[in-house]
Order: C-alpha cells, then sequence, then structure tokens
C-alpha cells in the first residue's frame, strides 16, 4: 500500500473516532453559560497558610485573654482593696513630723492632761514602763484642740505629734 | 486559538481579584474545553454519558438519561477541574506553562473523579455487575502493559502475539462497558473497518496528547480544503505551548505509529 492510502486511510479512522465521541457533545453555548453561572457561585477557599494564620491569631487571642482574666483575679483576690497609705487620706504629714517632748513631773497633771485628750478626742497611745508613763499623742493639727494645747503652753500654731513623759 | 492571549490571561490568574480570576477562567474554559474534553475522551474511552445508561437498571435508566443528557460525564470532570482552579487559587508558573498547568489539572481531576465513578457503581445496591472493579483494574494494567511493551525497539514474535493478546483484552472489556459503533463482520471491509476503529481506539488511549494533536493537524475544519502545512502547525504549537519543531516531531513520529497500528488491519 503506498504511503497516501495509509494517510487516507488514518485519517479516515480519526475522523470515524472523533466524530463518534463528538455525538456526546453538548451545544457549546448551553455549556458556556452553564459554566458561566456555576462559576459565578465558586468562592475561593482560604489557603492553608491563611488559615494556620487566623488559628493562630484565634488561639493567641484565647490564651491572651484567659491569661489576662486570671492575673486579674489573682490580683483582686491577693492584693488588700485600699492601698492603706498612711495618711493619704488623714493629712499624713502631720504624724510624719517630728515630735516634740514634754517632760512632766507631776502625776496629777498627767492625769489631767489623758482626761483632757479623752474628753477632746485626741488620738492617743499610753506606754508604762516600771516609773516611766508616756502618752504619744499621734498628732495636733494646726490651730486646734485649744483648751488641750493652752493646758500645755503650747503655741495655737503647733502641729504635729506629742510626746507626754512623767517622772515620779 | 492562536490569537489567545496567554499574557492577559496569565496576569488575571496571578492577580489576587477574584473578578479577574473568574474572568481569566472562563477564557480559558472557553478556548481550551474542547482539546480538554478530546484529550479526556481518548484516555478514559470506557468513560462517558452511555456508561451510566450500560449499568443503571431499567426501572431508573429514563430519569437518570435525561438528566444526564445535557451533562455528560467528562464535560462535568473539565468544569469541576476549572472550579478547582478558582477554589484552590491555583495559578500557572508563568504564561507559557498555561497549557501544561490545564492538563495537569484536568488529569488529577479526572483521576479523582474517575476513580470515584466507578466506586459509585461498586457500592450501589442496585450494582448489576460484580465485576466493574476487576474489569477496570484489567484495563488499567494491560493499559500499563502495552505501553511496556510498545517501547521494546524490535519485539520478538512472542512480545507482538503478547501485545495483540493486551490489544483484544482492552478492546473487549471498552466495547462490554461502552457501545463503539461496530460494523457487522459479514464481509471483509467491515471486518477491516471495525480493526481500524479498535486500533485507532488503543492508540488515542495509549497516547492521548499525541493523538489529539495529530487530530487537529490532519482533521480539524481548516485541513479539510486546505494541504496541512506549516502555517497549520504553527497554530497547533501556538495552542499547546510547544516549540513548531517538537509539534512536527510529534506528527511525524506518532503519525507514523498510528500508521503502522492501523496497517495489521489491511494485510
Amino acid at each position: 500500500m503506498d504511503k497516501k492510502n495509509k494517510e487516507n486511510i488514518m485519517k479516515e479512522a480519526l475522523q470515524r473516532y472523533v466524530r463518534y465521541l463528538s455525538l456526546s457533545n453538548t451545544e457549546d453555548s448551553l455549556l458556556h453559560k452553564s459554566f458561566k453561572e456555576k462559576l459565578n457561585h465558586i468562592e475561593p477557599e482560604q489557603s492553608l497558610t491563611n488559615k494556620i494564620k487566623s488559628k493562630i491569631n484565634m488561639t493567641a487571642s484565647i490564651v491572651g485573654s484567659s491569661l489576662f482574666i486570671t492575673g486579674f483575679l489573682i490580683a483582686r483576690l491577693t492584693l488588700p482593696v485600699a492601698s492603706g497609705i498612711k495618711g493619704v487620706e488623714d493629712k499624713p504629714y502631720i504624724e510624719n513630723l517630728s515630735t516634740k517632748i514634754i517632760e512632766i513631773s507631776s502625776e496629777k497633771e498627767f492625769e489631767a492632761i489623758i482626761t483632757h485628750a479623752v474628753t477632746e478626742e485626741i488620738s492617743f497611745e499610753f506606754e508604762s514602763n516600771h516609773n516611766v508613763k508616756q502618752l504619744y499623742i499621734l498628732g495636733l493639727h494646726k490651730n486646734s484642740n485649744f483648751e488641750f494645747k493652752k493646758i500645755l503652753e503650747l503655741s495655737q500654731a503647733y502641729e504635729g505629734p506629742l510626746t507626754i513623759i512623767v517622772n515620779n | 486559538m492562536i490569537n489567545f492571549d496567554f499574557k492577559t490571561t496569565y496576569q488575571q490568574l496571578i492577580s489576587g481579584d477574584i473578578d479577574f480570576r473568574r474572568n481569566a477562567i472562563g477564557n480559558l474554559y472557553i478556548a481550551f474545553e474542547k482539546s480538554l474534553k478530546r484529550n479526556l475522551q481518548f484516555k478514559y474511552p470506557f468513560i462517558d454519558s452511555e456508561i451510566r445508561n450500560k449499568f443503571i437498571d431499567e426501572k431508573n435508566k429514563k430519569a437518570i438519561k435525561e438528566s444526564i443528557s445535557s451533562s455528560p460525564f467528562i464535560e462535568e470532570v473539565i468544569q469541576i477541574a476549572f472550579f478547582k482552579i478558582l477554589e484552590k487559587n491555583l495559578s500557572p508558573k508563568s504564561e507559557y506553562a498555561i497549557w501544561g498547568w490545564l492538563m495537569e489539572i484536568v488529569n488529577k481531576t479526572a483521576s479523582e473523579e474517575v476513580s470515584r465513578h466507578w466506586r459509585k457503581f461498586e457500592v450501589g445496591e442496585d450494582t448489576p455487575s460484580d465485576s466493574i472493579s476487576k474489569l477496570q483494574k484489567k484495563f488499567e494494567e494491560s493499559s500499563e502493559e502495552l505501553k511496556r511493551l510498545q517501547k521494546i525497539q524490535t519485539p520478538s514474535d512472542e512480545i507482538k502475539s503478547q501485545i495483540n493478546r493486551l490489544k483484544v483484552v482492552m478492546v473487549g472489556i471498552i466495547k462490554l462497558i461502552q457501545k463503539v459503533p461496530d460494523v457487522p463482520k459479514s464481509s471483509p471491509s467491515a471486518y477491516i473497518m471495525n480493526c481500524l476503529n479498535e486500533a485507532t481506539i488503543i492508540f488515542c488511549q495509549q497516547y492521548p496528547t499525541e493523538a489529539a494533536i495529530i487530530t487537529e493537524h490532519k482533521i480539524r475544519k481548516e485541513s479539510k480544503d486546505t494541504k496541512p502545512n506549516d502555517k497549520s502547525l504553527n497554530q497547533i504549537a501556538a495552542t499547546f505551548q510547544m516549540s513548531l519543531s517538537n509539534t512536527k516531531k510529534i506528527v511525524a513520529t506518532y503519525g507514523q505509529l498510528l500508521k503502522d497500528s492501523l496497517s495489521p488491519c489491511l494485510d
């Protein structure tokens, strides 16, 4: 068989097969239209990297917020509610001033001073050690407790703590 | 086809804009759907809408036939492959690799979908045949073995008869599951025709891409009136994104191989 014949036989065989396969072809316009319609409804999936990133962010935010809450609760339970810094509310400088020491020898006078302090509701601490009695007044304010200051012969402008010692 | 703008399509595909990507995928589908479909039809000659009809029980046959008549399986597979490009944000490495990239995606999708397709028959409660998976396995094994044997430069008589046996097995399986046009073997010419059909199917199954290129070159519309020349080869080379020399080589080498496959029918 010559070359031309072989070529023709090959072409015919291919044509027959392609014609047969084309039997199942859907019309182009319909096929393209349906494809475009479907394509418009397809949304891209998140890539693996983005998925991992979002998971990490989510985990970090959950862990971070839970740590913050835990820390806050621990702090809330362990630290005292009020700061308790001495004197912030009650003029602290009075107590921090240097104390004035007054020595008296009369027991009666000492008792009269205590009575006055109690009467005028002055805050004080009392200590007794053998023969030495001591009255520690935490602080006197300027221009207050006039009577008390007068008994002790103190100036009305005096302010600060006061220690009264009685020696028998 | 030669005017297809690969450069713009590539730029659209690698852009982050979803509308650009949709447009590029739509253009690619319109331009290449036919070639890709032909390639898959060659590669999987046993899969088409006919196979469904063949193995569906009579009760549901009509309804299912109607539902698939406008969308044969291979057309669905190609559409799924193109949807994957958008879904999975796939893009080619360069504008010169678009055809190869498309082929890779379509072939991979087809391989997955065909396996799923077989399994569906296998697990169906109305499965008419319990040998479908055996047939599939036998077909794939025979195809691989045939490919291997055909690579032997000077085959012995024993290998030649083995090749013939494998071809008979493959054709038998295709015929069993799909109605291949068959001419009654009442006359010698009918026998020859049948033999030529079978040889063509086997050749196209073995070399789908090369067969698609030869088909484009030999029997496409443009080549009917004019003698195929370098101009048509240029167009094919542009479509398949190959060099002209490579396209010529494929047409010459595989054209000869096809002729050699057909010639035993004429002896």
